[in-house]
């Protein structure tokens, strides 16, 4: 089946463009077809895939609009290497389409209605959402099948996620979403395993989210790395072959592939 | 190393688990009432069906009881609201005649509402009747409902494999070995029952679990009984009904419990016919198989009711019984004749009349004819 996963955190810099660009490319080197989509207005996802800022009639914003026709403005990425990943790229016109969906009659389903209505024939597509909880995750909500949350190991990070569990639990009844979207799961991100409170909570978090039922997925070590590697517009996997954060990446990677 | 307080994710999580668990209630009720929206839509024939399984678990469960028809409500809800008066009339008749044949179905919700058995109910208050034996549903809440659906879709679960069910369940849910659990539940049953406190333990089948914890906790039972009792309740099963109907058919004979599985006999007519053992019967385990199968055979094929049964085993065991009191009364004969004729002494026999001798004489010479034929017939039969 095709995997819709919304890469959802409400706090910024927790690891969701690095998360969505390095399961792009794990998937997409296991032969699955994948399109990146970037709900985000700053539009890491064009940094991340060393694109080029598009106009804006060439963003998610065009897919939103009420006449898109169905020609997605995908761009393939890092076609040196593979020929199986496709961006949708964000920019600043989201901002200016998050005001309009409030207004909208279909507001929150748009981005659904849009993958119901000219439907694309990627494996895995990968919504790599704002650092809010605002209307353009909700948009997210109601078009995915999974949803993964990106964590920092630091209070105000876990705290937050916690407060994703509600917004969640609240808009997936409100919207009447069917059927619901799962939570895949939590995955740890930039974890520093000689920082106490890291350690501290890479251990409590698991039990708490294992109460609700949620899985944690291992911990994605913290590296400097990872913000060369963006630097360059590449995944760790093609900016450092050998590096042992890439092995961080294959638990949730497999987990998705068996689901597909 | 310093002693940091670790932050308290208990109370960062605690509002999205009220979240969780509001939306996973929500969820439940929709699916209920999908789900009753298709047994209702089922059609009659298949209702009907999980109507008698869940009689029968509400029977085994919480007992029959007689209620007042004056306490019983109708159910408004009800989905078969036309009810002939020929068809009301015909049920009366039944009722007449036979008495009432299967309990009615009573939901508890402030008063007594059927939920099974509304052309039973206006029949019998039509007929003047006091009473109606009924089961009763204790809180239609949604984990009970979901306990009852659950069993509803079960209703192909006999009572074995519903012993083997509970007896898994048990053993995986406590470090208790399976083989351990019947005799440890039969112990704390008898003890209890002694004790006059078994009503107790079924009163606590309806409460919550921190209600059934403490209930139990109260009963001062040895830790592993509680965990056995503990987890009946928790299914809503109860404990007396499990000791005295369900774990007896794991220690059925293999015959019986085949028959229980393939041919779906009976749980009650499987316990009247393990009866027929070799003790009871005065024979080998051998030859007791053979009667057995030949009558669990006989109530399958005639499709006996478990008090016909009961019958046809007593009889079994009593004909058994009478033709060996024949057989040995009728050896003692044979025995008790061979000794008055070595009695009859040769002096007896100069002084008795002419006649006399004559007809004993007649008769000897008959019953000699006879023996000399059974003698080389056996003897055949002994030395093949």
């Amino acid at each position: 089946m095709q995997i819709r996963l919304a890469v959802i955190s409400n706090a910024g810099g927790s690891g969701k463009t690095t998360l969505s660009v390095h399961l792009a490319y794990e998937l997409a080197k296991r032969g699955f077809k994948v399109a990146l989509m970037d709900l985000d207005p700053q539009g890491s996802l064009t940094l991340f895939c060393g694109l080029t800022p598009p106009e804006p009639e060439q963003t998610l914003a065009a897919v939103l609009n009420d006449n898109f026709d169905g020609s997605w403005p995908l761009i393939p990425c890092w076609t040196n290497h593979i020929d199986n990943v496709a961006i949708c790229q964000g920019g600043m016109v989201l901002t200016q389409t998050a005001d309009e969906l409030v207004l909208h009659k279909r507001g929150a389903y748009l981005l659904n209605d849009s993958l119901t209505d000219h439907s694309l024939e990627h494996d895995l597509i990968i919504f790599d959402c704002p650092a809010t909880l605002g209307p353009l995750p909700l948009m997210a909500l109601a078009a995915c099948t999974h949803i993964v949350v990106p964590v920092q190991l630091e209070p105000k990070s876990v705290q937050g996620a916690a407060r994703l569990l509600e917004w969640y639990y609240y808009h997936i009844r409100h919207l009447r979403l069917k059927p619901q979207p799962e939570i895949l799961g939590f995955v740890p991100c930039q974890y520093d395993r000689k920082r106490a409170v890291h350690r501290q909570l890479n251990q409590s978090l698991p039990l708490q989210l294992e109460q609700m039922g949620i899985r944690t997925f291992p911990a994605i070590r913290n590296s400097t790395e990872f913000a060369n590697a963006s630097g360059q517009g590449l995944p760790l996997h093609l900016h450092r072959p050998s590096h042992s954060a890439l092995a961080d990446f294959k638990e949730i990677a497999s987990s998705l592939a068996s689901i597909i | 190393m310093s002693n940091r307080k670790a932050p308290d994710l208990t109370s960062y999580f605690s509002a999205a688990k009220q979240s969780q668990q509001l939306s996973e209630a929500e969820e439940e009720i929709q699916r209920l009432k999908v789900e009753i929206e298709e047994l209702r839509a089922a059609g009659s024939n298949e209702l009907e069906t999980q109507l008698a399984a869940l009689r029968e678990q509400l029977e085994s469960t919480a007992g029959i009881l007689s209620i007042p028809i004056e306490q019983i409500q109708p159910n408004p809800e009800q989905p078969r609201q036309t009810f002939l008066s020929e068809s009301v009339e015909s049920m009366s008749r039944s009722l007449e005649k036979d008495g009432q044949l299967e309990p009615i179905i009573l939901m508890r919700r402030g008063d007594l509402v059927i939920f099974d058995g509304e052309r039973r109910w206006r029949s019998a208050r039509a007929l003047g009747w006091q009473n109606l034996h009924a089961v009763i549903i204790s809180e239609p809440v949604a984990l009970h409902r979901k306990a009852l659906l659950t069993s509803l879709h079960r209703e192909d679960l006999n009572p074995l494999d519903k012993a083997e069910a509970i007896v898994r369940e048990l053993a995986n849910n406590t470090d208790i070995d399976a083989a351990d659990i019947p005799r440890i539940l039969n112990t704390a049953v008898r003890r209890l029952n002694t004790q006059k406190r078994m009503s107790q333990v079924v009163e606590l089948m309806t409460a919550t679990e921190d209600v059934q914890q403490q209930g139990l906790a109260d009963l001062g039972l040895e830790e592993r009984e509680q965990a056995v009792l503990g987890l009946l309740l928790d299914l809503q099963i109860n404990p007396a009904s499990v000791d005295a109907n369900i774990f007896p058919m794991l220690g059925l004979a293999p015959d019986l419990k085949a028959a229980i599985r393939e041919s779906g006999l009976k749980g009650v007519h499987g316990m009247a016919l393990a009866k027929l053992n070799g003790k009871n019967l005065g024979k080998t385990e051998d030859e007791a198989l053979t009667i057995r199968v030949q009558v669990t055979q006989k109530v399958m094929a005639e499709k006996l009711s478990a008090t016909k049964t009961r019958k046809l085993v007593n009889e079994t065991i009593a004909s058994q019984a009478k033709e060996d009191v024949k057989l040995s009364r009728n050896i003692k004969q044979v025995a008790k004749v061979t000794g008055n004729l070595q009695k009859l002494s040769s002096e007896t026999l100069a002084a008795a009349e002419i006649d006399q001798l004559t007809q004993l004489q007649e008769i000897l010479k008959q019953k000699l004819a006879e023996i000399e034929e059974i003698v080389k017939d056996t003897g055949e039969d002994r030395l093949v």
